[in-house]
């Protein structure tokens, strides 16, 4: 996890190792930005239930939902990377990392798949 | 083959102590896997148990007030409320902090983020139990 500083700053061949960890970094810090708008929208909850029905109506449009499957997407990629590198540092499973990586993205995209599906079904409902 | 070398590397590496270093380490493992339990309980709860009818609902199946203030009658569903908040904000603002060590931050700035995401952390988290609480007030 800890690389010299240096190493940051030399071109890097966009290998899949490295697409690995570029995507779990930016899936990260995009969650985290969408965990403190989360905690502020839900924390709406102090002015009451009709305020904060108001709100969460925002969210309730076709695009809305089709980018809540998304982020589902998104922290299922997370998640599943996760446990790879889980792995790695009990000394698992590094020799397969590329295939394990693709495993991670492949079923997170079919997560994503599958959230869009419910979503679509909700709104055609 | 690479891989494989690190492999026997790591696996003939010491074992991690518990010092500084180690804690940040271990809790963002051990709240990642918690997490993956947590969160999907919190995903399907919401999205797919939603147990409140109603009628004015545009999109049904959706979460509104009333969903969260029936399932908080129920105790284990603040236990879960209050475990995800508190993992997912360690595991969040560590995450960006892991980031930044690996462009080199030590010493003072460290000190300094470290102590700016424990504020960020510990105000989300009191502002996240004060929301919770309001629905079952």
């Amino acid at each position: 996890m800890y690389k010299p500083i240096d190493a940051q700053f030399q071109a890097r061949a966009m290998r899949t190792g490295t697409v690995a960890w570029l995507l779990q970094r930016l899936s990260g810090i995009f969650l985290t930005v969408y965990l403190i708008i989360h905690i502020i929208v839900i924390g709406n909850s102090v002015r009451g239930e009709d305020a904060f029905d108001d709100l969460l109506g925002i969210f309730e449009n076709p695009l809305m939902l089709v980018l809540d499957a998304g982020l589902v997407g998104v922290v299922a990629f997370h998640a599943l990377n996760g446990i790879r590198l889980i792995f790695f540092d009990l000394a698992i499973g590094l020799r397969y990392q590329k295939v394990l990586f693709w495993m991670a993205f492949i079923v997170a995209l079919g997560v994503f798949i599958g959230s869009a599906v419910a979503v679509r079904n909700i709104i055609v409902d | 083959m690479a891989q494989v070398e690190l492999e026997e590397k790591v696996r003939e590496a010491p074992t991690p102590v518990a010092g500084p270093s180690f804690w940040p380490w271990f809790l963002q493992r051990v709240t990642g896997a918690a997490l993956l339990i947590l969160l999907t309980l919190h995903i399907v709860v919401n999205h797919i148990f939603n147990i409140a009818e109603v009628e004015d609902d545009t999109l049904p199946g959706l979460v509104v007030y009333k969903d969260v203030a029936d399932r908080f009658e129920t105790p284990a569903y603040w236990v879960l409320a209050v475990l995800l908040l508190a993992f997912v904000l360690f595991h969040g603002l560590n995450g960006i902090r892991n980031i930044l060590l690996d462009y080199g931050l030590r010493g003072t700035g460290d000190r300094i983020v470290i102590g700016a995401l424990l504020g960020v952390g510990m105000a989300a988290f009191t502002f996240g139990i004060i929301g919770l609480a309001a629905f079952i007030a």
